[in-house]
């Protein structure tokens, strides 16, 4: 049996990023802020909507491939599996052996692995030990509380059955100033982007539209638009966080007042707005004054279109 | 367990490089050493599997990893499972479920399956769900009393005379509604919690504020998840029933229990009200430990 002494809980809304943190502040890798996690890795530039206002916006893009290249930006090395098994995969136990003899190389090595739905909670977790006697792996979710391991056969199976794994494999130095700009770059990218995955998910300016859209007379899932605001308002205020750090830090990037002042706001109006909305992950969800809320994601919406506009300005000039 | 149910269970466990051995089998089905190696000469001779002992696993392997198990013959017990599985799934109205019921229905030879008025929800079933959902089905739809021995949710035990309704799920539980004559008040009731169940011959109760819409399925699930097998010991003999998952015994005090949540067994095992003693598996041997230590703290020294 073997079990790793994880350094701390997982803490951000975004369940990937707060697994990797996890595991980076356990291996002693790199003792990022989680606002430069989410800064630099692009993720808290994400922001997806569906037309209809659910849940699924914040998890749907392509796992592996965005998480690779985010993780790159961060200067980790990593790898992943990922397989799509709804129990019709004539050869998914092979490929679940093969990532079962990962996972324990990984711990094996002192290293946590960040694992898809690895308890009933359809969020990213933490694996961080095993016990071949009882074939299980142990698991942190985001609840962080005593959860029953996996069993070995387990692994992969959830309500959304990905078979999805990332292994950490080491840390490279990165060049901050080519990190801020780049991770600029990418968040203009997913703002300017039609959608994600498919027209019912909006991206950026787009993902504005499917949330006004939805308040002013659409159809829209109230638990999650509570559930969307919790994890942007958060998203929203690494943003700001990450801006002011290029403003003090970088050399090479000059951010504006006006553009700290637009984050400021925009998270702000966010958090207020989840407050309003809270998401407790229990009971029934009403959405009240939807006029009103309209009408502070258009302006949200003008603001941070805005705020695009000063990021291209800036990047225009390297 | 049926023959069937073993040869899976050995192609799964060779499939997943767990390299059982005639010893894990016959204790595994308590079956004897005899019987294993009947197992695997029908699976080498009548299946056609490349089925080899390897010295260096200690335990059966294929030497072609692209073996599948052919189709089987297909046994009473086995068509009603696969005919109910195939009802489940015709309701999903997507092309993969409906390409699974035509898949289940030729299996079954093509024998014409009448749609049922009440039907078990897409959910993890064992045999005892089955029965209880087929004769609860069949008291609906004759409209006759039942009697069942019902575990409420402190897991007591008692005889509730019922005019069943109608079948329903939340999520992954299944219920029914019903007329309960104890009680003599409408109420729902968890099938996985029927111990058991019998028909009267007594035509149901009307209630007259029964109002069927009241009772609509929320959200059908999948739960391909294989259950944790614990060992657990009890001090004396006791009534089997009052455990609320698929049991078996292993010698008069000794039960093998699949559950899917620690806390909920052990909730469930406390409230029995007899010592005992967790053999199995370590985890959750450490996991009682460690809340009961919690608990002890609370107290001081």
């Amino acid at each position: 049996m073997l079990k790793i002494d994880l350094k701390n809980k997982i803490s951000m809304w975004n369940s990937f990023m707060g697994s990797l943190k996890v595991c980076l502040d356990t291996t002693g890798f790199k003792n990022y802020d989680c606002y430069k996690i989410m800064g630099i890795s692009g993720m808290a530039f994400n922001f997806v909507m569906s037309t209809k206002c659910d849940a699924s916006g914040p998890t749907v893009y392509d796992w592996g491939n965005s998480h690779f290249y985010m993780l790159d930006r961060l200067g980790i090395i990593s790898e992943y599996d990922q397989i799509y098994s709804d129990g019709k995969l004539n050869t998914f136990i092979h490929y679940r052996n093969n990532s079962t003899e990962k996972i324990k190389k990984s711990l094996n090595a002192g290293i946590p692995v960040i694992a898809w739905a690895p308890s009933n909670v359809l969020e990213f977790g933490v694996i961080y030990g095993y016990d071949d006697s009882d074939k299980v792996f142990f698991i942190q979710d985001v609840y962080g509380g005593n959860s029953d391991p996996l069993l070995y056969d387990n692994l992969g199976v959830s309500n959304i059955p990905y078979l999805y794994l990332h292994y950490i494999k080491g840390f490279v130095e990165i060049n901050t100033e080519k990190a801020y700009r780049e991770s600029l770059e990418y968040g203009l990218k997913e703002w300017k982007r039609e959608y994600s995955i498919s027209p019912y998910y909006g991206s950026g300016i787009k993902a504005y539209d499917n949330i006004i859209n939805a308040l002013s007379g659409g159809i829209i899932n109230d638990f999650g638009f509570c559930y969307c605001m919790k994890v942007y308002s958060e998203s929203k205020k690494y943003i700001y966080q990450y801006l002011k750090e290029i403003s003090e830090k970088s050399s090479e990037i000059k951010i504006e007042n006006k553009l700290l002042g637009n984050y400021k706001f925009i998270s702000e109006t966010f958090t207020e707005i989840s407050n309003e909305n809270p998401f407790t992950g229990k009971g029934n969800y009403k959405i009240f004054n939807r006029e009103k809320l309209a009408k502070t994601f258009s302006e949200l919406r003008k603001t941070e279109d805005e705020s695009f506009g000063i990021i291209a300005n800036i990047l225009n000039n390297f | 367990m049926s023959n069937f149910h073993r040869i899976q269970w050995i192609d799964t466990k060779i499939k997943s490089k767990n390299y059982p051995d005639i010893s894990e089998i016959s204790g595994k089905f308590e079956i004897s050493r005899r019987q294993v190696y009947r197992d695997i000469e029908y699976m080498k001779d009548s299946l056609g599997a490349p089925i080899e002992y390897s010295k260096k696993n200690k335990g059966y392997i294929y030497s072609d990893d692209t073996f599948m198990l052919p189709s089987f013959f297909l046994g009473k017990e086995e068509k009603e499972a696969l005919r109910f599985l195939s009802e489940q799934y015709s309701k999903i109205q997507d092309e993969n479920s409906q390409n699974i019921v035509k898949l289940f229905r030729r299996m079954l030879g093509d024998e014409e399956i009448t749609a049922e008025k009440n039907k078990f929800p897409v959910y993890s079933i064992n045999k005892e769900n089955i029965d209880i959902f087929n004769s609860l089905s069949e008291a609906i739809e004759n409209k006759i009393k039942i009697k069942i021995d019902y575990l409420n949710i402190k897991f007591e035990s008692a005889e509730r005379e019922v005019s069943p309704y109608k079948i329903f799920n939340i999520g992954s539980k299944i219920y029914f509604v019903g007329y309960c004559h104890l009680k003599e008040d409408l109420r729902t009731f968890r099938i996985d919690r029927i111990k058991n169940i019998k028909l009267t011959n007594e035509k149901i109760y009307v209630c007259s504020y029964y109002f069927p819409e009241r009772y609509k399925e929320k959200h059908i699930d999948f739960n391909y998840k294989i259950p944790y097998t614990a060992t657990v010991l009890f001090e004396r003999e006791f009534d089997k029933k009052l455990l609320k998952y698929r049991v078996s015994e292993i010698n008069g005090r000794k039960y093998k229990i699949e559950f899917y949540n620690s806390s909920e067994l052990v909730s469930n095992l406390m409230s029995i009200g007899i010592p005992f003693e967790i053999e199995k598996p370590l985890w959750l041997k450490n996991k009682i430990y460690s809340v009961i230590k919690n608990i002890f703290k609370g107290f001081g020294d």
